[in-house]
């Protein structure tokens, strides 16, 4: 058996057709012909969540199944972690990563691909410390991706916007783009390593991120505006379109949502040439494909863009999944059952037949493909680190504030900078740092240090998604039992989970344990 | 008067941010305002978008609001 696990970054499952007609913020339907493809082969997933956010703890989760945001946000993998590909490699399994996720190899992250027999990283996403000339980037391009008053091509700060153009300066047609290059990697990897018995494969595609930058004919794919207008942004910052930094007006978040669009249909393409591929080597017999993604992005819903700042609407964490096992009764089919992002690495190993850890918080999903069950789990938990903490039990989610004057804590092997949303710049020393052995999931000791606790929603949120997918109606203070009984749902999942004590006093949840 | 003060987490110690509260301009704190880079270097708030920094945030927010009383 081999297992190709695809991750397509920021991939909101509105996009594709299996799942809408269109994307809710958007008027016109998105062309991803492949995934389509892929979606009607494979099994569809329709409750799926995201756990820990945003793009380091996702993979966490996938990596060691441990659902970290109740503990620690974006780092490491932990000394402790059962790390998939090394459980992989000890089953005589050839593990490889391809990837131009530059957050790996940055600040605040460690241990994540050291452990594939090999990988390859495609150089230049985003802030990808990578090229240093030109110096002086195309003005116009400039113009387009940033303030010089703040990313200026002087100042050799960290996460200076300047690197993307000065990366991106001599990319030369479409298949020297980021997605075009993982993709084809893919391919060629596939089609070079037939001689291997088995192999894990992990592809973790960058792109649909931001800057949402690409080639014709995709950027002209769904809008009349003139892509290289310099006031039509293809970098927004994250937070509100009405005010401040993240104002976007609406001509400006239109183009936006053009070029999110333009860059899936892009990815699509690309991804097809793995499915080719496949079909070429005959590959499907042998050959499980997991497809999905580690969150949305908010293209103005609820008036916000980005992630990270808004309640955790299901725009960013209802996620994609197709899988599609070649021994499954479900291909072809859709699942309603609720399942977790956490629950990709039991599955991974369940398939290659590599026991899974009783400590872990993950749960196979190869019964519910196997159609041995309906059911999978009874609640999923979703978030950030240090902010708010939610819960879904597939028809209703609620989503519960923390009191931002009461700090949060980190507990990690390592001095890693506290930040919800990730640190991108140098360690500093934790000097309230203690030593901790309440971890749940391991007996090494750890640090225990305090972060800012931060609010993305200010009072309970509860939506009823089966009527109201669109989460326009708040009903946390319309129905006080049903409230309640979401809130009891909160704290069980947390108790279950062993989560800090800490936790329940920052939440307001210590008098309903 | 500024619509909003947008200040990063990171960047401000708990004295300003019990100064932001006080202050009769609407704020928003965020837990990251993606000027990382800046804000591992110095002082810095956005005001109406506009981004503004100094040596301190004291005197930044003392300028701040001393043109928005001018205006």
């Amino acid at each position: 058996m081999n297992v190709l696990l695809v991750s397509i970054d920021s991939l909101r499952r509105d996009v594709l057709s299996t799942y809408r007609d269109r994307p809710a913020p958007m008027d016109y339907a998105v062309d991803t012909p492949n995934l389509d493809h892929f979606a009607e082969k494979a099994c569809v997933f329709d409750t799926h969540y995201a756990g820990s956010l945003p793009c380091m703890p996702a993979r966490r989760e996938w990596f060691a199944g441990i659902q970290e945001f109740l503990w620690r946000p974006w780092g490491p993998l932990e000394p402790f972690d059962q790390e998939l590909p090394v459980l992989l490699r000890e089953s005589d399994t050839l593990t490889k990563l391809i990837t131009d996720h530059y957050h790996y190899f940055q600040y605040g992250s460690n241990g994540y691909y050291e452990a594939f027999n090999g990988f390859d990283f495609v150089r230049g996403h985003e802030y990808d410390a990578w090229r240093t000339t030109p110096r002086y980037p195309d003005e116009a391009v400039m113009n387009k991706l940033l303030d010089k008053r703040t990313d200026h091509p002087d100042s050799v700060q960290f996460v200076n916007r300047v690197q993307y153009p000065r990366n991106a300066a001599e990319l030369d047609g479409e298949e020297e783009f980021f997605a075009p290059q993982v993709f084809s990697k893919t391919a060629d990897w596939i089609d070079e390593n037939d001689e291997w018995d088995e192999w894990f494969l992990y592809v973790d595609s960058f792109d649909i991120h931001e800057p949402f930058h690409v080639p014709e004919p995709y950027a002209s794919r769904y809008t009349e505006e003139d892509p290289d207008d310099p006031d039509l942004p293809v970098w927004p910052y994250y937070g509100r379109i009405d005010e401040g930094q993240s104002h976007l007006t609406d001509r400006q978040l239109a183009f936006v949502q053009s070029q999110y669009a333009g860059k899936a249909t892009m990815v699509d393409r690309w991804f097809g040439r793995v499915l080719d591929t496949l079909d070429a080597g005959d590959l499907w017999d042998e050959t499980m494909v997991i497809l999905t993604s580690d969150h949305g992005f908010c293209l103005g819903d609820h008036g916000w863009v980005g992630k990270n700042h808004s309640p955790m609407y299901d725009a960013l964490a209802n996620t994609p999944l197709f899988v599609w096992h070649p021994g499954a009764e479900r291909n072809g089919e859709r699942v309603d059952a609720l399942t977790s992002a956490v629950d990709l690495y039991a599955t991974i190993l369940d398939a290659m037949d590599v026991p899974v850890l009783d400590h872990v918080h993950s749960r196979s999903l190869l019964p519910l493909l196997m159609a041995d069950t309906d059911t999978h789990r009874r609640w999923a938990l979703y978030g950030y680190w240090g902010t708010s903490v939610n819960v879904t039990d597939g028809e209703y989610t609620y989503l519960h504030p923390c009191d931002p004057d009461v700090p949060t804590y980190c507990y990690s092997t390592t001095m890693m900078n506290a930040d919800a949303m990730g640190s991108f710049v140098p360690r500093t020393a934790k000097d309230d740092a203690t030593a901790d052995t309440s971890l749940p999931y391991t007996d090494a000791p750890v640090w225990q240090f305090s972060g800012k606790s931060h609010q993305q929603n200010e009072r309970p949120l509860l939506f009823d998604t089966d009527v109201d997918p669109g989460q326009e109606r708040n009903i946390a203070g319309e129905d006080t039992e049903l409230t309640a009984r979401m809130r009891t749902m909160l704290v069980d999942a947390m108790e279950s989970l062993g989560a800090p004590a800490q936790q329940y006093e920052r939440l307001g949840l210590d008098q309903f344990r | 008067m500024p619509a909003v003060i947008e200040y990063c987490l990171r960047n401000v110690d708990e004295e300003i941010e019990q100064s932001l509260d006080a202050c009769h301009v609407p704020t928003r704190s965020l837990a990251c305002m993606e000027q990382c880079g800046i804000c591992y270097r110095e002082p810095f708030f956005v005001v109406d978008g506009e981004f503004v920094d100094g040596s301190s945030h004291a005197s930044l927010l003392d300028e701040i609001l001393e043109r928005n009383d001018q205006a």
